[in-house]
Order: structure tokens, then sequence, then C-alpha cells
């Protein structure tokens, strides 16, 4: 019999074909021995415009800065409360105050007295930047072409001084760098429009210098003049000595303390400015914005904004120790293990770009991503409630993977604004303030967050989110106006109650008793392509008509939506989030205050809400610390804005991270983002989990192999 | 728009669709075409669930407004003296009252008696149970509620409505463009040809969503604007056939005799070519139909198509989105705007099928 060698050659090529192809069979996005690496995955989801810590103004931007730079001031990475500690200086910044004449004010003065505050910062000695070509005269390009300032070389560093945070604060003033910063801190510190018209009078000096020199005008474009920012005299700013400068305000401002946790005043070496500035630095469009250099934990290491962005640890940081003591709760818990260690744990972090919501769960539950916020369309996949407490807890598939889940209620606070400028349901009479009254009660948030938000949220009494000094504590302080305790928790009234004050304001069932036609309220909002807008709004629209009512939508894109805002050309508007820069009430209630009008001062108070009665509370309590005193003013705004219901308070919401069982420390911070640094990785455990969770299926490939090697060599009947 | 306008339009409608019935069966040519297409059992039945759901629609687009009456059921006057009327209701409405009160405070599945949410209670001994809470009306709801509480059924009956205006105004309003701009291109050739060629290609070169999303973000969500816009997108695929169609009847010998005969240009058009093309525009009209109801299902999955307070299938299908990841699975909803949706749009291609054969010449010497 003759063999089929053909036959049998080209099957042995199919054979090797498939086995190679399965052996390479792989799944993992950062290649072979990325999981035994001590490398953080993170995502990124949304576009990242640029790094300069003076200029990035988004927190999944922060996110980036804040483990590049390190600021004079932090948040106590366990303590909660937010507490502040000092990672760079000798003590923690004290204010003197000073009258109008310049005389010291001793002790706590009353904000009226204060015409003038000072902080002075004693920086410790010895704290380095990364190491980098800026700090090194006789660098050149080690490349033919140079894309990362790494191409760079030799490389020097040097010590962090107190003119780095001038030449911080003035280059914040060059309207160039555009700032979204500049006009919140003038309205606190000396004299920066006075700089920013110093900067700008000597960048025409230079413009003007280089056309002389007979430099293309062009050029001015393409290469920016550079402005010694070091030499252009700033009020807001004394240099005492090398390690010691003193912040200048114009009158009595504790919350400066958290802004200076904030990356907009990160130390800047004026040498990377002039690095970047450098002909051929700048001809290989490396720019300061995308390459920042700084003294934190971690520097750039690879930055491509678009796909991704990797940290490595910076060698130059200064000693760290992870803190040893935490909450109470937290004694003896596995959170305090690493006391006293040095930081960072992590070597290398790497933000990947991943915009779609789906493939970046799948990842995570793969196991090539270390942690996850949760989202919100695969929540009851992961999520399960606990039978027996009622109390959210992971679905037993999650628990078994080993991952914790964390909740946490951020500073975050949403709500429902009135125009106070409408003339129906605006002003402070008394017949508007009951309708505001009547249609807040008619719209239900604790059924609200139970059908749209799982129940992953809590009902606001007030504007103030819990966890922030002041905020509203049912049954003793809650809002009475529109809740009432049932015994166990704080509930809306009842639509009875609604109808009641709707009489009383003279909408009897919905019909304005001065005209004698139906009340109809406008719904202003730029959501008609979100989910669930449509049956949010039905939601809406159903509990009004309960009581009368009739509610109609206005959509309008985005910029008509802002425009009517600022025009103050609206009735009630669609759902409003507002997100504590700081843990310090006034960042709520200055919401507002009149001053920030949003018609008149385009500050963020949106419903123009203004009342004098309540100004002149929050201008006392605004710059007092937190005393008992402040409390009861707190306590008094509050009582004023739940009568005048300037918005309808709608919900705080709960923020769920979930982690896999490698990642250690892991402790939510709400307000900061430098807390990588504070992460450990179990690497070895990754790599098993990762290996058990991603087993590549190879049987029905070699399955239909098989079935194809007996179907050709079957001799056919004849 | 006002319940005035709406009836008048629907009124107006009808007595069109009337009078081309009427003209239609006095000529032998479509009342051969109506005894074929009756012969054919199931594009009857077709025709007859077709003519259920149009009457579902008519239910709902024709309303009035009634006058309002305080408690003691006394006209309600403003201070002028006028009478204060409602929104109005459609006929459908008033005839669905029953169902659109029983109302739940969240989903609930088909014929279910108690709730698919469980809420949290605490007993008297202190411990929270997560307890499923009776409906407020058990086994009330055929097919379930939605997120808020809403019986299914009856979003998917005001759905009705949306689908059909859909499917018939971006017809309707495409068909004079075609109509007009393909016979003339037929007709005359030369540089009219060139010049409506030219405009349709490039037409029909523009995607269709985008032009859609366009005219939406510059006009505004609605319902009115959705179907202007889709029919300003799609008149070329008709204008293409009636073209060719009119490419071929310029030869036929009945319009050379009315040359000869001196006849002007644009008399021979609406006599002799207009009235031979009209097929062409019927099955086109009921096949493109489905087309359109499913393309309302994409656009408002898209974001981009009817205001928040108009029921649709497209924005059942958009809510499933989230409700499929949900465990158990919230199914009804998506279900039931299927089922809707293909009750609609088979039948329409069914009976669109049965019309082109009974309508087409060519077919029909065969």
């Amino acid at each position: 019999m003759k063999l089929p060698w053909m036959k049998i050659f080209s099957l042995a090529v199919c054979w090797t074909i498939l086995l190679a192809l399965l052996r390479t069979c792989d799944n993992n996005p950062w290649g072979k021995n990325a999981a035994r690496e001590n490398t953080l995955y993170q995502t990124i989801s949304f576009e990242i415009r640029n790094l300069d810590p003076l200029a990035a103004n988004y927190t999944h931007e922060s996110a980036v800065i804040d483990n590049i730079v390190e600021m004079p001031l932090a948040y106590h990475y366990l303590k909660r409360p937010y507490q502040l500690v000092t990672p760079m200086l000798t003590e923690l910044p004290a204010a003197t105050y000073f009258d109008a004449q310049g005389n010291p004010l001793p002790g706590e003065p009353d904000a009226s007295l204060v015409a003038r505050s000072e902080y002075t910062f004693h920086l410790e000695p010895g704290i380095l930047y990364q190491p980098h070509p800026c700090f090194d005269d006789t660098s050149k390009a080690l490349v033919e072409h140079p894309r990362r300032p790494q191409d760079f070389g030799p490389c020097g560093f040097r010590e962090v001084t107190a003119e780095d945070f001038k030449t911080s604060l003035v280059r914040l003033c060059d309207i160039r760098t555009g700032s979204p910063m500049f006009g919140q801190f003038c309205g606190f510190l000396e004299g920066l429009q006075e700089c920013r018209k110093a900067v700008e009078a000597e960048v025409a000096r230079l413009d003007a210098e280089r056309l002389a020199a007979g430099e293309k005008p062009t050029a001015l474009t393409t290469r920016p003049s550079l402005p010694d920012y070091r030499k252009i005299p700033c009020d807001a700013i004394q240099i005492v000595d090398r390690h010691t400068l003193k912040y200048v305000l114009k009158r009595k401002y504790p919350q400066f303390l958290y802004w200076m946790t904030m990356h907009y005043f990160a130390p800047i070496p004026f040498e990377a400015l002039q690095f970047y500035n450098r002909p051929e630095v700048n001809a290989a469009e490396l720019k300061y914005v995308n390459w920042p250099v700084a003294n934190g934990p971690y520097m750039l290491d690879k930055c491509e904004l678009d796909h991704q962005i990797v940290l490595v640890k910076n060698p130059n940081y200064h000693p760290t120790p992870y803190p040893s003591e935490g909450n109470p709760e937290d004694q003896g818990t596995d959170i305090l293990l690493d006391a006293g260690k040095a930081l960072p744990f992590i070597d290398k972090i790497v933000f990947n770009w991943d915009p779609e919501t789906i493939p970046t769960w799948t990842k995570f539950q793969q196991g090539y991503y270390d942690n996850s916020g949760l989202p919100v369309d695969e929540f009851d996949n992961a999520m399960s409630m606990n039978p027996a407490g009622g109390e959210l807890s992971l679905s037993p598939e999650m628990e078994a993977k080993g991952i914790q889940m964390t909740a946490t209620v951020p500073p975050i606070s949403y709500y429902m604004a009135f125009n106070m400028r409408d003339p129906v349901v605006g002003g402070l009479g008394e017949r508007q303030r009951l309708l505001r009254q009547a249609i807040a009660i008619a719209l239900d948030t604790r059924q609200y967050v139970t059908i749209f938000r799982n129940g992953n949220g809590i009902m606001c009494e007030g504007i103030l989110p819990p966890g922030i000094f002041g905020a509203a504590e049912p049954p003793a302080t809650m809002n009475t106006v529109l809740n009432a305790w049932d015994g166990k928790e704080s509930v809306r009234k009842e639509l009875s109650v609604a109808k009641e004050l709707l009489v009383q304001a003279g909408y009897p069932n919905g019909i304005d008793k001065e005209t004698g036609n139906p009340l109809v309220i406008y719904l202003d909002h730029a959501a008609a392509g979100k989910p669930d807008f449509k049956n949010t709004f039905r939601w809406m629209a159903d509990h009004l008509k309960q009581i009368g009512i009739q509610l109609e939508e206005k959509g309008f894109d985005l910029n008509r939506s802002r425009q009517r805002l600022s025009e103050g050309n609206w009735q009630f508007l669609y759902a409003r989030g507002w997100v504590a820069d700081y843990p310090d009430p006034e960042n709520f209630l200055m919401l507002f205050a009149s001053e920030n009008g949003h018609v008149e001062h385009h500050g963020p108070n949106y419903s123009n809400y203004s009342s004098p009665e309540y100004d002149e509370i929050f201008r006392k309590l605004e710059t007092m610390p937190n005393t008992p005193q402040r409390k009861a003013l707190i306590d008094q705004a509050n009582q004023i804005l739940y009568r005048d219901t300037p918005v309808v308070w709608d919900f705080h919401p709960r923020n769920i991270t979930l982690t896999h069982g490698w990642l250690h420390n892991y402790r939510p911070n709400t307000i900061s983002y430098d807390t990588i640094k504070y992460l450990r990785l179990d690497t070895a455990l990754r790599e098993k989990c990762q290996r058990e969770w991603n087993r590549p299926c190879k049987w029905p490939f070699l399955l239909l192999m098989t079935l194809f090697t007996l179907a050709t060599l079957v001799p056919k009947r004849k | 728009m006002s319940w005035f306008l709406q009836n008048s339009i629907v009124i107006l409608l009808l007595a069109l669709a009337a009078w081309l019935a009427f003209a239609a069966s006095k000529r032998e040519y479509w009342r051969l075409a109506a005894k074929e297409v009756a012969a054919k059992r199931g594009a009857l039945v077709c025709g007859v669930i077709l003519a259920c759901y149009l009457f579902v629609a008519l239910l709902d687009s024709i309303g009035w407004t009634s006058p309002m009456r305080d408690d003691q059921g006394e006209l309600l006057r403003n201070n002028s003296g006028e009478i204060v009327y409602d929104q109005g209701e459609s006929i459908l409405d008033k005839l669905l009252k029953p169902l659109d009160r029983r109302r739940e405070v969240s989903y609930s599945a088909p014929l279910a008696d108690k709730n698919y949410t469980a809420e949290t209670q605490v007993t008297e001994d202190g411990q929270s149970l997560r307890v499923h809470n009776s409906l407020n009306h058990p086994r009330g709801h055929l097919l379930g509620t939605d997120r808020i509480g809403k019986d299914v059924l009856w979003l998917s009956l005001k759905s009705i409505r949306t689908g059909i205006i859909i499917g018939l105004l971006t017809t309707l309003i495409a068909i004079p463009f075609s109509l007009l701009m393909g016979v003339m291109a037929g007709y005359f050739g030369g540089w009219v040809d060139d010049i409506i060629q030219y405009l349709y290609t490039v037409v029909s070169s523009i995607p269709t969503i985008l032009f859609v999303a366009a005219f939406i973000v510059i006009f505004g969500n609605g319902l009115p604007q959705l179907c202007i816009a889709m029919g300003l997108a799609s008149w070329t695929s008709l204008c293409r056939l009636l073209r060719a169609e009119t490419l071929r009847l310029k030869e036929a010998e009945y319009v050379a005799a009315a040359k000869a005969l001196g006849t002007s240009s644009w008399k021979i058009l609406f006599r002799h070519i207009v009235p031979n093309v009209l097929h062409v525009i019927l099955i086109t009209t009921v096949l493109r139909f489905s087309s359109e109801v499913l393309a309302e299902a994409v656009l408002t999955y898209l974001g981009i198509g009817v205001g928040a307070d108009t029921m649709s299938w497209g924005t059942m299908i958009n809510d499933a989105r989230t409700e499929l990841t949900r465990d158990p699975v919230i199914w009804w909803k998506l279900v039931s705007a299927f089922v809707f949706m293909l009750g609609l749009v088979l039948p329409a291609n069914i009976f669109g099928d049965a019309l082109r054969d009974a309508l087409d010449p060519r077919l029909r010497t065969q």
C-alpha cells in the first residue's frame, strides 16, 4: 500500500502551527513575567491633557501628578477625620495676623479686624529633587533623536529650596501657564494681579529683545520666552532664607493650609523650566507640562498621554516612614503591619489608558488591574445584599477570589437647584419658599436612591456630607422642614404635607390661585443622552403630578445649558454635584453665599441664592477654627438653608472600590491622591492568581484538529 | 403640539388615505392586486395585524383636553373667567387608565406578586431582614413593571404610536422629494438628471446616523424633529428607483404617442409616468417602514431619539442595557419591546412582499 505522504506532511504542518499557537495562548496585556515584578497597574479612563501641577485640574490628572510631586502639607494616610501632616516641614505652620495698621493681632482675632495674615513654612533641609538632566549644565542629548528627558545626560539633582516655591507661584501668575486656580487664589493671596502684570511686562521685554536680536516672530511661539520667575516681585510670598518662606494673605483664611496640600503650590526648580526652554530640548518637543520635574516618591519614566504613563521610584525621595498609628480601631490590624518602614513599597506604577468600563472591569476580574471602582452596570454581579444584616457585601464568587470591598462616602453632595431669580420658584417670599418646600418633599430622595442607585447613597439633610465638621446628625440635627424621624432613620415627609404646603402657598392642587392656571415647572438639563435620564424624568414628573404640579423638560446641549445658567434663564435644574476641595464646611456652605452668585459673579452658587441673613452667619463662620461656637453657627446656617430650600437636597453617593487580595494597606482617600506610596503588593500571590484565573481552554481546538486529521486519513470508500 | 393641530393632521391623513383607497378601487389594476393579496392567507393575516397596530396608533393620536374641576366638582375658571383645561389625553390614554393607575414602586416580574427588589425591614426583636414586599396589584401586571413601577404592557402599547409615526411620517416626508426628483431626472435627462444625480449621491454619502445626530443637536430632541431628519436623510434610495423606472417608462409607446400629439412634458409626467410608478412607492413605503421603526430603536439607544416624555421601544431597549446585567436578569422589558416590534415589523415585511408580488407588472406576467 502506498502511503499518502503529501497528506501526512500537510497534516504535520497544520499540527505544528496549531500547537505553536496554543503554546503562546495568553491574554496577559502586560507581557509574560509582569506579575512577578513589583509594579502596580492602574487605569486612566478619562483623557489626561497635561501633567503640569499648576494647570491640571481634574481628579484623574491629580491621580497621576500627586505621585510625582510632594507637597509641604498632606493628609494623614490612616486617620479620619482628615488630619494635616507635614512631610516636608519641620512643624505645622501657624498663622500670624495683622490689622490694617500692620500691628500684630494675638490669638484668634475676628476676621473683620484682620487685614493681613502670614504663614511661615520651615522646610526640612536635605529634601532632594529627582535626578534630571536639567540640574547639570553640561547635559546634552545622548541619542540622535531624543524623545524623553532621560535621553539627555548626565543627570544631576539638588535640594528643594524656598525659592522654588516662589518660582512656582510666579509661574502660576503667568497667564501662559493657564492655571484655572489663579482667580480663586487672587481672593486670598496678596498681590497676584500685580504679579501677573509684572510677568506680562517681563515677557514683552524679552520678546522685544529677541526680535531685536534678529529672531523670527514665529520663534516666539515655538519657543516662548522664559522670564526669570525668581526675580519677578510677588507680594504673596517672601523668602526668608534657603529653607524658610512666608505666604502673605490679604485676609484671615485658615483654609489656606488645605490648599497647600494641593499640587498647585508644588515647588518647581527653575532649572527645569530653563532646560525645557533650551533650543535642542524644545526642538525635541519635550515640554514641562508633559515631563514635570519634582520631588515626589515617583518620577516619570514614560509619558504617552493617550496610551500609557509609567512612573518609577524616585531614588532621591527623602526617607518617609509608613505611619505607625491610625484610628483607634486600626490598632493591631494588618494596616499597621508596615509601620515605620520606608516608603514607597512599589517600584513602578503603570497607568494604562482604558476608557471603556467593560474591558477595565474584565481585566480587573482577570487580575490584570490591581484595583477597580465598581461600574454601576456591574453592581448586581459583584454585590449581594447580606440577607441577615441588610449590609452590602461582595457576591460569593468575588469573595472566593479574595477580592476586598471598601465602601466610602466621599464628601460629595448632589442637589437640584431652583433658580432664585425666577419669579415663580425663586426669591425669599413666603409663597415661593413654601412652593419650593412642597416640591422638595414630593421628590422623595430616599426612594430615588433605592430605585436608581441600588440604595448606594445617603439622603442629604442639607449640603454638608457626613464626615465634614458640622454635618447634620439625625435625629438631633436634621432637616425638619423636609424630613421626619421615623424612629430609625430620617425619611421624607408624607405627600399630604407637600399638598398642605401648596395650599398655604396659594397653589391648591397645583392651581395658581392668582391666575387660576395650573402650575408648570420647567426642568433644565443637558442629560438627554444619559442612560436613565428618561426614567428619572418620568419618576420626577410622576411624583410632582401627585401634588398637582406639571413638570416639563427643557433639554439642551452642554454649551447652551451653560449659557442659560450664566444668564440665569432657567427655573429648575437637573442634578448637580459638588465635590469637596478640602474637608472644611466652608467649602460647601460657600455654595450659597451671595458673593459666589453664578449670574452676577460667575461663582459656584448656581441657585443664585442671596440672603443677607445667611451671608452674615457665613461670614462669621467662614474663617473660624472647628470649635463648638462654629458648630452652633453652622447649625444656624443649615437651619436657614433648610427653611429657604434654595435647592432640593439630594444625596451623598457611596463609592465602592474593589481591591485584590494581593494589594495591601489600601485605605480610601477621597480628598487627595498621593496614596500609592503607601500600598504594598504581594507579587507571588498575584502571579499565582493570574495564572489560575486565566487558564486557556485548549481542548476544543485539539478536538477539532483530531477530527479533521481522522477525516483526512480515513480512506474514501470507492 | 396642540391636540387641535394633531387631530387635524390625523383627520387629514385619514381623509387622504380614504380618498386614495376609493380612487384605487375604481381601477381594474388595483382591484386585481387587492384580490391577489387577499387570496394569500399569510398576507391577509399580516394585513389585519398591521391594521390593528394602525388602529391603536390612531386611538393614541386623537385626543382632547378636558376642563379641570375643583374638589367640589365645579368647573375651574381662571381670574379672567376662562375655563382651565388639563394637558389632555388621547382616546387610548382614557382606555388604558385602569392599567396606568396600577403603579408599583419599582421592578416586578410578569404576573409576580412580590417586588423584584428587596427592602430592609427591622423586625420587632431588632433584627433587620431583607424582604420582598407584596405588590400593590399582585398578579396584575401581564408583562411586569419597569424601573419606576409603570406597567410594561402600558409602556409597550403607548410605544406603538411612536413606532408607527416614525415609520409613516418619515416615509411621507421622503416621498415628495423622491417622487419629484426621481421622475424629473428620469424623464428630462441631460443637465437636470446630472444635477439630481449629483445631489442624491452627495446626500447618500452622508452617514444617516451622523446626519440625524447633527440635526437633533441643532433642532432639539423630539418626535417631529426625528421624523424630519430621518426623512431628509432617506429619500435618495427611492429617488434612484423612481429614476430607473421612469427611464424605462419614457420609452413606452403611449408616452411616445402623447409626445407625438404635442402634450406638454409636465402633463405627460403627471398623467402617464407618475401613476405608473405609484406601485414602486407603495412597495418601498411598506418595506422601508420596518427599517425606520428599527432605526428609531438604534437612535434612541445612542441618545438622539425621542424626548423624555415619549414612550418608545428604543427607550425600552436602551434601558435593558443595565437591566440585563442584573441578577436575576430583568428580561421582561426587552422581551416586550422585542415582541411588540416584531409584531409590527414582520407583518409589514410579509405584507410588503405580497404587495410587491401583486403590483409589480414584471412579476405578474410570469
